[in-house]
């Protein structure tokens, strides 16, 4: 079966620096795994990486075993950055969110039912229904980052990317968050998430793997200690 | 002071309230993605390489305004193509091209014995010399300008919200940056005759900054500035007519005034509706508002709630329900 998400022998360099010496990475279909490792050991690297948001010197990198550069299926795929720039003028958190469908809405096409549920549903997960017609610039960071995870969530993927998403989040908001994901995982979805603390996540984990100053260090079932 | 209605009468002025029209839709369209990507500035700058245009067609005997537009439009590409390779041309680069451009339109104007004073009607705008040819070449370019802005305008708001994220939805990034660029170019040198290139980028920025005022949400916002832009060159060209004064300026102006109108007034929609201080619970009751609902765009009734009607009542929109005014406020809704 393919995996959604394979990456091996990864080099990647950010300005003189090489950050990535050589990762490899497989996360097959249906697995939750979690990135662990200190500030600075390459997570976020590996994950815009891998998403082909930045280029790599060597190594290969598959997203549904095709490169990223002629990888068309961006649907499959939901992404919540770290650090989301959220820029735009007057934006609303419904206007925002909405902009998650777009690699299934296609050019030229109104939205649909199924994208005016998907949108609800997402807000509602994240228990951002009331703020939906808020606009962006007047959120607090917790309420932010709920937002962007509601982009991701509203897309329907089979492969999650998830950079740091509980930071920020109060308690009642990162059970809700593993909750969905419990959901969506039964029903088949794959997740790949960078965490510093593993919180309610923990049931969800089949596997952990960690970086450490651009190599992986571990891979495999979930050990006690901490590792960040 | 001649009778604004008589003067309707000559093509000229026909023409010339057209040409208005068409350019205060086009511009606040484009002016929106401008303001968002902060290159109000380039196209201020790209006015200048219009003019470059404009003295090629003086000397070569060629129809200035057309020349101007793909003159502007390549400079823009090119900056744009440098811009996506990594090798932006800094501060001092785009400055040698802007007014290298402008000296050379001033160069050629002089070289075709026209001089300075066949460049002063694209420098300020001159509505009533706006020829038939030239309302048709701006009708083409609004209207596919305005046709792009809107039908991509969910494409074009997410690269200006969030540029990586819209990579991994597929979106051709590089090729919507190119886009919002070459429309700021085609604005920027359609709007030469009707404004004048020195003063395009204000009508490309202030309608969306007043807009911004008074709207929430991105669509909201759009459309109020395009019916400010609108508005403001409709209204600025008769009173030009009406006042003996310059168009451009006389539109300007008034997109100014409508600004601090709209500061004023705003400032005071968010004193009187400011938002609660703690997430609500949810009440037991919510009709669904629409997202594109606020106070300049109201929905005609409330989903979910046939028979309420609406109704424009001080700045804010009531909803006739059961004999009843109901008016939403924050996150509930009073009873007026
Ligand atoms: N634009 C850049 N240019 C040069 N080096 C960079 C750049 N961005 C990041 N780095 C370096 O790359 C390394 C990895 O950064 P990365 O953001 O991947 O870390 P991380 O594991 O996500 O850390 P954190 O837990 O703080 O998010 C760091 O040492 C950082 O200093
Ligand atoms: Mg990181």
């Amino acid at each position: 079966m393919v995996n959604p998400l394979s990456v091996s022998g990864l080099k990647v360099t950010l300005g003189a620096t090489e950050v990535l010496h050589g990762v490899d990475l497989t996360v097959s279909r249906g697995e939750t795994v979690a990135l662990l490792g200190a500030n600075g050991s390459g997570k976020t690297t590996l994950l815009r990486a891998a998403l082909g948001l930045i280029p790599h010197v060597a190594g290969e990198v598959k997203l549904f075993d095709t490169p990223p550069t002629r990888f068309h299926e961006w649907s499959r795929i939901g992404y919540v950055p770290q650090h989301s720039q959220l820029q735009v003028l007057k934006a609303t958190v419904i206007e925002m969110v909405r902009s998650g469908r777009l690699a299934r809405r296609g050019v030229l096409r109104l939205q649909n039912l199924a994208d005016k549920a998907a949108v609800t549903k997402a807000l509602q997960v994240v228990r951002m229904s009331d703020l939906a017609n808020r606009e962006l610039t007047e959120l607090s960071g917790g309420q932010r980052q709920r937002a962007v995870i509601a982009r991701a969530l509203a897309g329907e993927p089979e492969l999650l990317l998830l950079d740091e998403p509980l930071a920020g989040l109060d308690m009642r908001s990162q059970e809700a968050l593993a909750a969905i994901l419990a959901e969506l995982k039964a029903a088949g979805l794959t997740i790949c998430m960078v965490l510093h603390e593993l919180g309610p996540m923990k049931p969800l984990l089949d596997r952990s793997v960690v970086l450490r100053e651009g190599n992986v260090i571990y891979s495999g079932q979930l050990a006690g200690g901490t590792y960040a | 002071m001649p009778d604004i209605l008589d003067v309707l009468a000559y093509p000229f002025m026909q023409r010339a309230l057209i040409a208005a029209v068409l350019s205060g839709l086009l511009a606040p369209a484009v002016g929106m993605y401008v303001v968002q990507r902060r290159l109000s500035l380039l196209g201020d700058g790209l006015g200048h390489v219009a003019i470059a245009g404009v003295g090629l067609a003086l000397v070569t005997g060629w129809t200035p305004f057309p020349v101007a537009v793909a003159v502007c439009v390549l400079g823009a590409v090119a900056i744009e193509a440098l811009r996506g390779t990594g090798k932006a041309p800094g501060d001092t680069g785009l400055a040698i091209l802007f007014y290298g451009g402008l000296a050379l339109g001033i160069l050629l104007a002089g070289v075709a014995n026209r001089g300075t004073a066949a460049l002063s009607q694209y420098l300020f705008g001159s509505l009533t010399t706006v020829s038939g040819s030239d309302v048709l070449v701006l009708a083409v370019l609004c209207v596919t300008g305005v046709a792009l802005t809107l039908l991509l305008a969910p494409q074009l708001f997410s690269v200006c919200a969030d540029e990586e994220y819209a990579r991994t939805q597929g979106l051709p990034v590089r090729a919507l940056n190119m886009l919002i660029v070459a429309l700021a170019a085609i604005t920027v040198s359609a709007s030469m005759r009707t404004v004048g290139v020195l003063l395009v980028s204000a009508l490309m920025v202030v309608p969306v900054a007043a807009a911004s005022n008074i709207a929430t949400g991105f669509r909201a916002t759009l459309l109020t500035a395009l019916g400010i832009g609108v508005a403001v060159a409709a209204f600025g060209t008769l009173g030009s007519v009406a006042l003996d004064t310059p168009s451009g300026a006389t539109i300007v102006v008034l997109a100014v005034a409508v600004f601090v109108l709209t500061a004023a007034l705003g400032g005071a929609i968010r004193h009187r509706h400011r938002p609660p201080a703690e997430e609500p619970e949810l009440p037991t009751f919510t009709p669904h508002i629409p997202a594109e609902a606020d106070a300049t765009h109201p929905p005609e009734t409330l989903e979910g709630m046939p028979g309420t009607t609406a109704v424009l009542h001080g700045d804010h929109v009531d909803y006739l329900l059961h004999g009843h005014r109901h008016a939403p406020h924050g996150d509930h809704w009073d009873e007026h």
